[in-house]
C-alpha cells in the first residue's frame, strides 16, 4: 500500500503526460484531422492506416529507418567496443583519454550537429580536406549534405560520434564484470590476445551486449534532434526516418490524422522492442 | 551483476585453479633462472621485446583513437578562437591569431545571455521536477515487489522509449488546453516526461545498493517511511541522487524539439533553439557559431566531467538490471 502511495504522484504525472497523449494519438489516427483542429473531424476508421500502407513515402521511410538504425548500431557498438577495450588496459594518461572519449556524449546534440556541419562544409570543411590529402577522394569538395546518396552517411557520422560513449560505458562495465581468473586461466592455456577476446571477453559480454543493442535500437528509432537539425530529413528524403516523417506530416503537411496513424505504428514498434527488453532483463534478474 | 557462466571456459577455469595450486611452470619465462643455459634468457628477452611492442601498439592505438574522436571538439575550440569567417583553404589546423572577440561578439548579435538564462530555467526546472517524482517512485520500486509495482515499472520504461516527435502533436493539443504554449514551464513539463523514467531507473539501482537494515533501523528508531527515505536512504545514496539530478539537468539543457515547436517569442527561446536558428541564417558565420556551440557545451560538459563516474554507473546499472 505504501509503495502505491509513493508512486502515486509519478503515476498521475504519467497518466497526464504519457497515457493521455497516447490516447489522443490513437483517437486521432481514426479521424481525418486537418489543420484547424476541427472539434468534430470526420471519422475514417482505418483509412489513415490504409493510406499509409499504400504510400511509397512511408515504405521509403521504413527503409531509411532500418538503414539508419543498422548504421548506428554497427558504428556505435563497434567504436564503443574498441574504446572500451582500450580503456580497460592500463596506460599513462588513461584518465585523460577517458575524458576525451566520453566527452561527445556530454555535448548537447545541437552543438554536436553545428560542429559536424562545419566539419563537413563543402569548400572549407576539415573532413573534405583531410580525405583529399590522404588521396581517399578525388576532389576536395564533396557535398555531404546536398547529395542524396551521402546524406545518410553524414547524419550517421554525427550520430555515431555523439552516441558511442554510452556504448563504451556499457561495454566497459561488462568487461570489468568478467572474472579476472578466467583471463589468467586462458593465459596459462596459451591463449593469445585474439583468442582471449573471442573465448573469454565476448561470451562474458553476452548479457550487456544484448541490452546495449536493444537500447541502441531504441535510441536510433527515437533519434530526431541530430537528423532534424542536420538535414531535416533531406536531401530528397534521404534521411527521412519514421520519427522525422511523423513530425513533417503534422507540422509541414498539417495532416494530423495521418501523422497520428504513423505515430501509432511507431509506438507499436517501440512497445514490442520494449517488451523484448523487459523479458530479457527480467529473465536475468530471475537467474541472479 | 551476475553473469550466467558460459560453458567454453569452465574447463580452462578448472585448469587455472589446478595449475595455480601446483607448480608454476609457465612462469619460468618471466624469471629466468641464473645458469649456463642461454635458452631461457633469450626467451626472456623476446618476451620483454614483445611486451614493449605491445605497449607501443597500445599507446599508438590510444593516441589514434583520441585524435580521431577528439578532433571535432578540438576543431570547435580552434575555430571559436579564430576571428573572421574561417574561409581558408587549406583549413588552418592551428589558430593563427587566437582571440576572444568571437565570444563577446555572439552576445551582442543575439540575445544569447537571455537564451542561456532560459536554458538554465528549463534545465533546473526539469531537474527539480524529475527528482521530486523519481525519488519517491524509485524508493517504492526498490523496496517493494508485486504485480502493480512491476507494471508501473514497465510503464516507466516504455515511456522513455517513445520518440519525442510522436508526443509533439498530443502535447500541442494538451498544452493549448493548459495554456502552456509559448511558456518555459511547458517545456519543463514536456522534458520532465522524458527524464523521469531514466532518473527513476538510475535511482532505483542506487537505492538497491543501500542495505534494507538501514530502513529497518530507522523505522525502529521511530522514523516514518518517508522520514527513513529522507534522513537515511537519500544521504546514503547521495552520489546516485546527484547523478540522477544532473542527468535531468543535462536533458533539460539539451532540449530542442519541444522548445523549437512550442516557443515562438524570440526572448523565450532556449540556447539550443537560438543556436540552430543562428546556423540556418543565410550568411553563416562559422567562427561565431563555433563560439556559441562552445558556450552551450561548456555547462553540461563540466557537470558531466565532475560526476561522470556516478552518472555512467547509474545509467548502466539502471539499464542492465530489471
Amino acid at each position: 500500500m505504501f509503495a502505491i502511495a509513493m508512486m502515486a504522484p509519478t503515476v498521475l504525472w504519467t497518466l497526464l503526460v504519457l497515457v493521455y497523449p497516447v490516447g489522443v494519438t490513437l483517437r486521432n489516427s481514426l479521424f481525418n484531422v486537418g489543420a484547424g483542429f476541427d472539434p468534430h473531424p470526420p471519422f475514417v476508421g482505418l483509412g489513415n492506416y490504409a493510406a499509409l500502407l499504400a504510400d511509397p513515402i512511408f515504405w521509403h521511410s521504413v527503409r531509411v529507418t532500418v538503414l539508419f538504425a543498422l548504421g548506428n548500431l554497427l558504428g556505435s557498438f563497434g567504436l564503443g567496443l574498441v574504446t572500451a577495450m582500450l580503456l580497460h588496459e592500463r596506460f599513462w594518461g588513461r584518465p585523460f583519454a577517458r575524458a576525451v572519449l566520453l566527452l561527445p556524449w556530454a555535448m548537447p546534440q545541437v552543438a554536436a550537429v553545428v560542429v559536424w556541419r562545419w566539419l563537413l562544409q563543402v569548400q572549407y570543411g576539415a573532413v573534405n580536406y583531410v580525405l583529399w590529402r590522404l588521396h581517399l577522394v578525388a576532389t576536395p569538395s564533396i557535398q555531404w549534405l546536398v547529395k542524396p546518396s551521402l546524406g545518410l552517411y553524414a547524419v550517421l557520422a554525427a550520430t555515431v560520434w555523439w552516441q558511442y560513449p554510452i556504448a563504451t560505458t556499457f561495454l566497459q562495465a561488462g568487461i570489468q564484470s568478467v572474472p579476472v581468473d578466467l583471463y589468467e586461466a586462458a593465459g596459462i592455456d596459451g591463449a593469445n590476445g585474439w583468442q582471449r577476446f573471442r573465448h573469454v571477453t565476448w561470451p562474458g559480454l553476452r548479457h550487456v551486449r544484448n541490452i546495449l543493442l536493444l537500447m541502441l535500437l531504441f535510441w536510433s528509432l527515437g533519434q530526431v534532434i541530430i537528423i532534424w537539425t542536420m538535414t531535416a530529413g533531406g536531401p530528397a528524403r534521404a534521411t527521412q526516418t519514421l520519427a522525422i516523417l511523423v513530425y513533417q506530416r503534422a507540422f509541414s503537411d498539417f495532416q494530423f490524422g495521418s501523422a497520428a496513424a504513423l505515430a501509432t505504428i511507431v509506438l507499436a514498434v517501440s512497445l514490442s522492442i520494449g517488451l523484448l527488453y523487459y523479458r530479457l532483463t527480467l529473465r536475468t534478474a530471475q537467474e541472479a | 551483476m551476475s553473469q550466467p557462466r558460459p560453458e567454453p571456459y569452465a574447463e580452462a577455469r578448472a585448469a587455472g585453479i589446478r595449475t595455480r595450486a601446483g607448480s608454476r611452470v609457465p612462469a619460468a619465462a618471466d624469471h629466468p633462472a641464473p645458469g649456463p643455459s642461454r635458452g631461457p634468457r633469450r626467451r626472456a628477452g623476446l618476451a620483454a621485446a614483445w611486451r614493449a611492442a605491445r605497449r607501443g601498439l597500445l599507446y599508438a592505438a590510444a593516441i589514434l583513437v583520441c585524435v580521431v574522436v577528439g578532433f571535432p571538439i578540438y576543431w570547435m575550440v580552434t575555430s571559436a578562437l579564430e576571428p573572421g569567417n574561417l574561409f581558408n583553404f587549406p583549413p588552418r589546423f592551428f589558430p593563427s591569431h587566437p582571440a576572444w572577440t568571437n565570444f563577446t561578439h555572439i552576445f551582442t548579435v543575439n540575445p544569447l545571455g537571455r537564451w542561456l538564462a532560459n536554458s538554465l530555467f528549463v534545465a533546473g526546472g526539469t531537474m527539480i521536477c524529475s527528482l521530486l517524482l523519481a525519488v519517491h517512485a524509485a524508493y517504492g520500486l526498490s523496496r517493494f515487489r508485486g504485480r502493480a509495482v512491476d507494471g508501473l515499472g514497465f510503464l516507466m520504461l516504455v515511456g522513455q522509449m517513445i520518440p519525442v516527435t510522436v508526443l509533439t502533436i498530443p502535447f500541442y493539443v494538451l498544452f493549448r488546453q493548459l495554456h502552456l504554449i509559448d511558456t518555459l514551464t511547458g517545456i519543463v513539463v514536456a522534458t520532465t516526461t522524458f527524464s523521469v523514467p531514466m532518473c527513476l531507473w538510475m535511482l532505483r539501482g542506487f537505492f538497491d545498493g543501500v542495505p534494507r537494515e538501514l530502513d529497518e533501523a530507522a523505522l525502529t528508531d521511530g522514523c516514518t517511511r518517508l522520514g527513513a527515505l529522507y534522513r537515511v536512504i537519500l544521504p546514503s545514496a547521495l552520489p546516485g541522487v546527484v547523478a540522477a539530478a544532473l542527468f535531468g539537468f543535462m536533458l533539460g539543457w539539451n532540449e530542442f524539439f519541444f522548445a523549437s515547436t512550442f516557443l515562438s517569442t524570440e526572448t523565450k527561446w532556449v540556447a539550443t533553439v537560438g543556436l540552430v536558428t543562428y546556423m540556418s541564417q543565410y550568411f553563416v558565420e562559422w567562427s561565431a557559431l563555433m563560439a556559441t556551440a562552445f558556450v552551450i557545451t561548456i555547462v553540461p560538459a563540466i557537470l558531466f566531467m565532475v560526476t561522470q563516474r556516478y552518472m555512467m554507473a547509474g545509467i548502466t546499472q539502471g539499464a542492465v538490471k530489471a
